[in-house]
């Protein structure tokens, strides 16, 4: 009975300190893995560009540390529109707005810089936005346009 | 308080000093430990001759090599020049980003201001030689969380991206491609059960007689098997020679610490002083706490930095952390036998002292007539002067992880009743050892059942605990934007039934409508493991999911019949042309309307073609029908790994990734195609038997000449691995090409197809024997793209022209379908098509 319940305890104690003791893969199974904290795209993580007087349609997107943009998605009616992409945390980043005839990014942004990226486009259609550092880790965001 | 006592107590607390200053980051590469996480370069071409790349330390770098004569360039993250590798020494780009992120594995620096690759690049030197490693951010998983799909099924495969990396060579622009995939590590609960062994076996050492040369030889053990383990990680280290003995030391000096007190506590116990249990006990704290502790997931994680076979490294993880814990459980025991022979010895003075702890280690080191005349002080007093509330507990450990405990558990309880009962220390000794591998097994069964819920239901008497429900419970999403089956689930099912149908002559517009509309209802329900009601034929009742995938597509012919015009047909969907040898059966092929089911469990997949069936009665008859099979879930030890076809030979190594760059321009119809396909995807179907009497009479390396790969690796025939890049150009010892003019991968290579690429997902079928005995049995060919024409056409084309395996292959029926995006709940597949 005290074996067992030494076992039990043996085990209870690796899997909550899966995490603190083997890193984000956690311990066995899985247990204790650092998970996402959002789930990686949902219908509220989509915002509209809002035109302004000039008829360019502007949003702001976030850059987080965890490589996800917020919103990760944003809406726009065919033009002229203009991201600004804030780093929010510590980790450098460099996002290109893709397919919009050519690639134009906002450079290197360290944490705390805030970048500008204006495209013009007239065909509906989805334009990823991927950080150049992290794109192959998922930190890809899309211009909806239409 | 002894001179002795005052030093084991300062070490300790500097041990423990070092425990709370040193994290654990004992045994890492390039900042990698053992991961799930699995970087593979599966090509790079050109091939340029001299120009080598390869992945290192677990995915945390790049080599480049470079041995021609001329400079190579390495290409940032926006495409400007990064680094340089030439005849002048290796220089990177100061205005590249990349310098100053690739520094460290995680990129987690400040690039300095100014700093633009659309500068002119400013090279500096950063040495000499031909070979530059560096942390190449597309090639490993950044994010400090893990992705979404492994965070929701961590025990399962998961391709996470793909990457790429240009590369300038001589004028031509070379590209190393790759996979970045997460592959799920083995159960650890045997190395659990190893490392506990390990322990007891110390443990038991502790209680024979003259225990000295044993502990010695256990703590001479430890060391050894630790230094084998560092020695791997040495060895697998990319740098010069200082570099690699500093990995195989440990960034903390831990490793060094371990060998240096271990090795002098085994070389004084085996000379017969058991003080230096003391020393050794030490040493083994070391490792459970830090080293082992540290390497702790490489028992349960797929790859660790180590050049030594995974297993073997695993094997010394858990017996190092199981001696270095015995040895440190066993010293208590050691003290407990002094203090019993102490108080059996009415000569001894009061108190527990060095003089008297001196007097057994004498003892051992006595020859055998002194140790006849001392052996009644070392049995068991029935003096109970000893109790069992004395001293640290000598439990056997449960994990290898646990350090000393202080409660007094079952162990001294047992060691107790021993010495009550005068029951001999050989019976003692297994009774302890008994009740440690109950706590173990106990231990390993919890950690495993902690895996999955489903699991406990199904534990069954012979102890094992294999999750059978697991694959009858799972479901893969029918709604969404696309259409499962196609790239979902990433696992392909085991059992497949392809069908097609032609509506009945004259068959309506409405009547196309609402079988369309009665069969994405019917999907939807038994892709959730839900039965139809009334209309059910009961066969797959009891039964769940079992990932069922239906995928429905429409064929050439079904344009000019209900309502749709032939001119409405898009140009994708052109019946596909003739092949050079071709003996197509027309009753297998082709058909209005497709449909492919899949499953994991091959009732479920039947009983869904039925269900469609009996749907649209009325409006179409079912014209042909194949079944097929590929892997079962968990028939395989590597659940990634590539599949065999019947020939023997692993088939789709060089499938694309669903998360390529152009995967979705390649795989998925876009804006070229019309509204209601927009999203679909193009499949082509192929019954191609294999004559296997014919291709199983071929030596095997003939075999090897005909595909161009290894048979057992799947390596090309110029060597490497099955994911080493193809290169064509590559020649034998022979001067041969080693791949030979006509081999099949060859000519399917995407280089020579205009980088045609189409996702293949086969699976294979056996329908018993043909008239002239011979196995009716081959591959159920499925290729996926966006447009044959530049998929499935140009490939077969060439194929069809020259390639060897085809004197072993008949295709012998086939189908094009334009599978349409798939249906968001509220609406039905395919209805842009028939209510534009």
């Amino acid at each position: 009975m005290r074996l067992r319940l030494v076992a039990i305890g043996a085990a209870a104690v690796l899997s909550l300190s899966g995490c603190a003791i083997f890193g984000p893969e956690g311990g066995p199974g899985g247990a204790g893995m650092k998970k996402p904290a959002l789930a990686p795209t949902t219908a509220e993580d989509a915002v509209d560009a809002v035109r302004g007087a000039d008829g360019v349609q502007r949003a702001t997107v976030t850059l987080t540390d965890g490589l996800r943009f917020t919103p990760s998605t944003v809406r726009a009616q065919p033009g002229t529109v203009e991201l600004t992409f804030v780093n929010g945390g510590a980790t450098p980043h460099d996002v290109a707005v893709s397919d919009a005839g050519g690639t134009p990014d906002t450079g290197n942004l360290n944490g705390g810089a805030r970048g500008t990226v204006r495209v013009t486009v007239t065909a509906p259609g989805r334009y990823p936005y991927p950080c150049l550092y992290h794109a192959s880790s998922g930190m890809v965001g899309t211009l909806v346009i239409g | 308080m002894s001179v002795l006592r005052v030093g084991v107590a300062v070490l300790l607390g500097a041990v423990f000093a070092l425990l709370g200053a040193a994290p654990a980051a004992a045994h890492t590469v390039g900042g990698v430990g053992a991961t799930n996480f699995r970087t593979t370069l599966s090509a790079l071409g050109p091939a340029v001759s001299g120009v080598t790349l390869k992945v290192i330390e677990n995915g945390s770098r790049l080599e480049m090599t470079n041995t021609t004569g001329a400079d190579v360039t390495v290409r940032g993250y926006a495409d400007e020049p990064y680094a340089k590798i030439g005849p002048d020494g290796i220089f990177v780009n100061d205005n590249s980003p990349a310098t100053y992120l690739n520094a460290n594995r995680f990129g987690s620096v400040k690039v300095p201001a100014g700093v633009n690759p659309e500068n002119p690049a400013k090279w500096r030197k950063v040495g000499d030689g031909s070979v530059f490693r560096w942390h190449d951010h597309r090639i490993h998983w950044m994010a400090k969380t893990m992705p979404a799909a492994v965070a929701a099924a961590p025990t399962e495969h998961h391709q996470i991206s793909t990457w790429t990396v240009v590369i300038d060579a001589g004028g031509r622009e070379l590209s190393a491609s790759g996979t970045l995939e997460w592959v799920p590590g083995p159960d650890p609960g045997w190395w659990f059960l190893a490392a506990g062994g390990a322990v007891l076996l110390v443990l038991g050492a502790a209680l024979l007689p003259r225990p000295a040369r044993w502990l010695g030889t256990a703590a001479a053990a430890m060391v050894v098997i630790d230094l084998v383990h560092s020695v791997g990680i040495g060895l697998i280290t990319a740098g010069t020679v200082p570099e690699r003995i500093g990995a195989v030391i440990g960034s903390d000096f831990t490793q060094l610490l371990i060998w240096l007190i271990g090795g002098l506590g085994a070389a004084l116990l085996l000379r017969g002083h058991l003080r230096a249990a003391w020393l050794t006990a030490v040493s083994g704290l070391l490792i459970g706490s830090i080293s082992g502790l540290s390497d702790l997931p490489a028992l349960w994680r797929s790859s660790a930095p180590s050049a030594l076979p995974a297993d073997l490294n695993r094997a010394t993880v858990a017996v190092a952390l199981g001696l270095g814990v015995g040895l440190l459980l066993a010293l208590p025991l050691v003290l407990r036998r002094y203090a019993t022979a102490r108080a059996g010895n009415s000569v001894a003075p009061t108190g527990v002292g060095v003089a008297e702890v001196d007097q057994p280690v004498t003892t051992e080191e006595t020859d055998a007539a002194v140790t006849v005349a001392s052996a009644p002080t070392e049995e068991p007093s029935p003096e109970p002067a000893t109790g069992p509330a004395e001293g640290p507990s000598p439990e056997p450990a449960t994990g290898p992880a646990e350090g000393p405990s202080p409660e007094p558990a079952a162990a001294p309880v047992v060691a107790g009743a021993a010495v009550a009962g005068g029951i001999s220390r050989r019976s003692a000794v297994g009774l302890v050892a008994a009740a440690g591998v109950g706590g173990l097994v106990g231990a390993a069964a919890t950690i495993s059942l902690r895996d999955g819920s489903s699991a406990a239901p199904n534990t069954n008497t012979t102890g094992t605990a294999v999750p059978l429900s697991d694959l009858g419970t799972r479901i893969v999403p029918f709604h969404g934007t696309r259409q499962a089956g196609i790239v979902t689930p990433t696992r392909q099912q085991a059992h497949a039934v392809l069908a097609a149908f032609d509506l009945v002559e004259g068959a309506s517009r409405d009547a196309l409508r609402s079988l369309l509309r009665g069969w994405t209802a019917a999907a939807a329900r038994l892709t959730a493991g839900l039965p139809l009601g009334a209309d059910d034929n009961t066969a797959a009742l009891g039964l769940g999911a079992a990932s069922l995938t239906v995928t429905v597509g429409f064929g050439p012919s079904l344009f000019g019949k209900a309502g749709l015009a032939g001119t409405d047909r898009p140009a994708g969907l052109a019946p596909l042309p003739a092949f050079p040898g071709d003996e197509l059966d027309p009753a297998r092929s082709d058909g209005d309307l497709g449909v492919i089911i899949a499953a994991d469990d091959p009732t479920v997949a039947y009983h869904a073609v039925r269900a469609l069936q009996g749907i649209a009665k009325g409006t179409a008859t079912l014209r042909w029908q194949a079944t097929g099979f590929a892997r079962a879930r968990g028939a395989a030890g590597d659940e990634g790994a590539t599949l065999r076809n019947l020939m023997g030979q692993v088939d789709g190594t060089n499938n694309p990734k669903s998360t390529d760059p152009d995967f979705e321009r390649r795989i998925f119809v876009g804006e070229d195609g019309p509204d209601w396909l927009r999203g679909g995807s193009y499949v082509v179907i192929r019954r191609i038997r294999m004559l296997l009497d014919d291709w199983d009479a071929l030596a095997v390396p003939a075999q090897e000449k005909v595909i161009g790969r290894r048979k057992d690796t799947g390596a090309p025939l110029h060597g490497g691995t099955e994911v080493t890049p193809v290169d064509l150009s590559a020649r034998g010892t022979d001067g041969k090409l080693a791949v030979a003019p006509d081999a099949h991968i060859r000519l399917a290579a995407a280089a020579n197809n205009a980088g045609a690429a189409m996702l293949r997902r086969g699976f294979s079928y056996a329908d018993g024997l043909r008239p002239d005995r011979a196995p009716d049995a081959g591959l159920l060919f499925l290729a996926w793209q966006a447009d044959p024409g530049r998929g499935f056409v140009p490939v077969q084309q060439r194929l069809a022209n020259g390639d060897a395996l085809s004197r072993f292959i008949r295709h012998e029926a086939s189908a094009l379908f334009a599978v349409p995006p798939g249906a968001v709940e509220g609406r039905y597949l395919g209805q842009e098509l028939v209510e534009p």
